[in-house]
């Protein structure tokens, strides 16, 4: 299996060593191995990702591994099967994310989509949104660091005209 | 190659990306909020507003909303106590599925008995009546604007008591959207001939951009009033009302008539037992032949019907203790295929979500070929209900 295997390498220098399979979850990797971007025997750098978030991306690539074939098999697989088969991986999601800060969590989506792993986005989105959705506008700024550039009159109006979604 | 090249490489494909990164991945969560947070998110900043106010992110948003759950349920014209008194009448209520209890929507129109188009579209709803003037509404914002009477209504209107609702007063009005253009159009198609037109039937279409009504070419058949007209694929739908009823569609992009089909079951059906409705995009009839009721389904492609599903409703009543209308008994309507979270999965075990349109006190879900028949919600009123999906639409 040496020959499938590939190495990454994070922005503080740590090593990770993944099946190609596995990589290529990322549309980066993907293409850089597509055109032979890819040294056999020297890692590849990843200079926006440290190491602890690409050992949750790897950990999540690893997971999601049989995704693509999956497609394929679809037909043959019975209805429980296939219905097993995707709680199993929800409920591995759902493990995977419950434990992670919010800080982790924008870290991970970064890092997503540098490399480019769309099902890793989707997810991360999803569950930031979940996080945020009732939540104040107060709370949201501080958790973007995003400064109110309204003024107390604008927001005033604005939160009049949408008064029903703050009740 | 060397990692100084393969480092360039990655950094060629990432960094286009990069550069539009912080925006891009926050819009990429704000389209997964839902309707309510996001108006309230408004007054985060100015940005914030800007995203949500823009159509390519509602789009974005309602999209997300529909391959994430099953849609909401907005019950209209609830009479909450059991007696004839329209002032009692509450206008809007909405129901998430899965809950007990249903969240009033407070409107500017209450005591008002609003009829609503069964087909909503991007979270945007149709309510009318016969000789009142009607209104474009999304639940979600509470925005809404009026919607002037129709030639046709403003007929009833000046006729006033000498005006005979048995005539024409059951004719329904659709709702639906041009899919080329975008353009949202209430359609109101009814039956003429003895009230100073020479045509079979006349057709009114609301035009939102002048604020008026306009008549086009109307259908060369006569209508089966009672039924609702369903809105699928850029089309509107009725029954013809013909020894062998056929399904007649309206086109709402070149707005042309046309018969799609037979419809699947026998001549001369019972009016008041055959219904139709639009599950997961697909046009479907239904008829009931008391104690079963079928539902088929159209195949645009060939022009044929499939069954999918049959109701034992002698089974169903009994199990949830609805009175059956003895000989009043009317088709149940269905609403919706829920359990959209499998959408994707392409999961055939969906449950289907109808209600009684005789009694409307509750939703009932039944699992294909299955004997189950769930309760999903009950009140003393459900007035009329209709499926939509929450948006931040307004038109």
């Amino acid at each position: 299996m040496s020959s499938n295997m590939i190495m990454l390498k994070s922005s503080d220098g740590a090593s990770f060593e993944i099946e190609e399979a596995a990589a290529r979850k990322s549309k980066i990797i993907a293409n850089m191995i597509e055109v032979e971007c890819v040294d056999e025997d020297k890692a590849i750098p990843l200079q926006n990702v440290t190491g602890n978030i690409l050992a949750l991306v790897i950990e999540y690539c690893n997971k999601h591994i049989v995704d693509d074939d999956d497609d394929v098999a679809t037909e043959e697989a019975s209805e429980e099967e296939e219905e097993a088969k995707k709680k199993k991986v929800d409920d591995w999601e759902a493990e995977f994310m419950n434990s992670m800060s919010l800080e982790t969590m924008f870290e991970l989506l970064l890092a997503a989509n540098y490399l480019n792993i769309k099902s890793l986005i989707d997810l991360v989105c999803q569950t930031i949104a979940n996080n945020i959705k009732d939540k104040t506008p107060e709370e949201v700024r501080k958790i973007f660091s995003i400064e109110n550039d309204f003024t107390p009159e604008e927001e005033e109006e604005i939160r009049k005209e949408n008064a029903w979604a703050f009740g | 190659m060397s990692t100084m090249q393969s480092q360039a490489c990655l950094k060629k494909q990432g960094s286009l990306k990069m550069e539009s990164l912080h925006h891009y991945v926050v819009e990429r969560i704000m389209e997964r909020l839902p309707a309510k947070s996001l108006a309230r998110f408004k007054v985060v900043a100015k940005a914030w507003k800007s995203t949500i106010e823009s159509r390519y992110f509602q789009e974005k948003q309602l999209r997300n909303r529909q391959l994430s759950g099953d849609p909401d349920v907005l019950m209209v014209s609830i009479k909450p106590h059991d007696d004839d008194d329209d002032s009692n009448l509450e206008s809007l209520r909405t129901l998430v599925l899965g809950s007990s209890s249903s969240v009033k929507i407070p409107t500017l129109w209450e005591g008002i008995s609003y009829s609503v188009c069964h087909s909503t579209c991007d979270g945007i709803v149709c309510l009318y009546h016969h000789f009142e003037p009607g209104l474009v509404i999304n639940p979600t914002t509470r925005w809404y604007r009026p919607l002037p009477l129709c030639h046709f209504q403003q007929l009833i209107h000046d006729l006033g008591e000498s005006y005979d609702p048995a005539d024409h007063s059951c004719f329904n009005l659709g709702f639906g959207k041009d899919k080329f253009t975008g353009t949202y159009k209430p359609v109101w198609l009814y039956n003429t001939g003895m009230i100073g037109f020479d045509q079979n039937t006349t057709c009114e279409v609301f035009d939102l951009s002048t604020d008026t009504w306009r008549y086009v070419t109307p259908a060369a058949y006569r209508i089966v009033a009672i039924t609702d007209p369903v809105f699928v694929h850029g089309s509107l739908h009725w029954f013809t009302q013909c020894e062998e009823t056929k399904v007649l569609s309206f086109d709402l992009h070149t707005e042309v008539f046309q018969v799609v089909a037979k419809a699947p079951f026998a001549a001369n059906p019972e009016h008041l037992n055959i219904v139709m409705c639009n599950l997961d995009n697909r046009l479907c009839v239904s008829e009931m032949k008391w104690p079963c009721q079928k539902i088929w389904s159209f195949h645009s492609s060939n022009k044929t019907w499939d069954t999918i599903y049959t109701l034992d409703l002698d089974f169903a009543y009994f199990w949830h203790n609805i009175p059956t209308g003895g000989t009043r008994r009317r088709a149940i309507l269905p609403l919706a295929l829920l359990d959209a979270e499998t959408k994707k999965k392409k999961k055939k075990k969906k449950k289907l979500l109808f209600f009684d349109r005789l009694v409307s006190r509750g939703l009932f879900t039944h699992e294909l070929g299955t004997l189950s028949y769930e309760a999903a919600f009950s009140a003393t009123s459900i007035g009329y209900p209709v499926c939509y999906f929450p948006s931040l639409f307004s038109i």
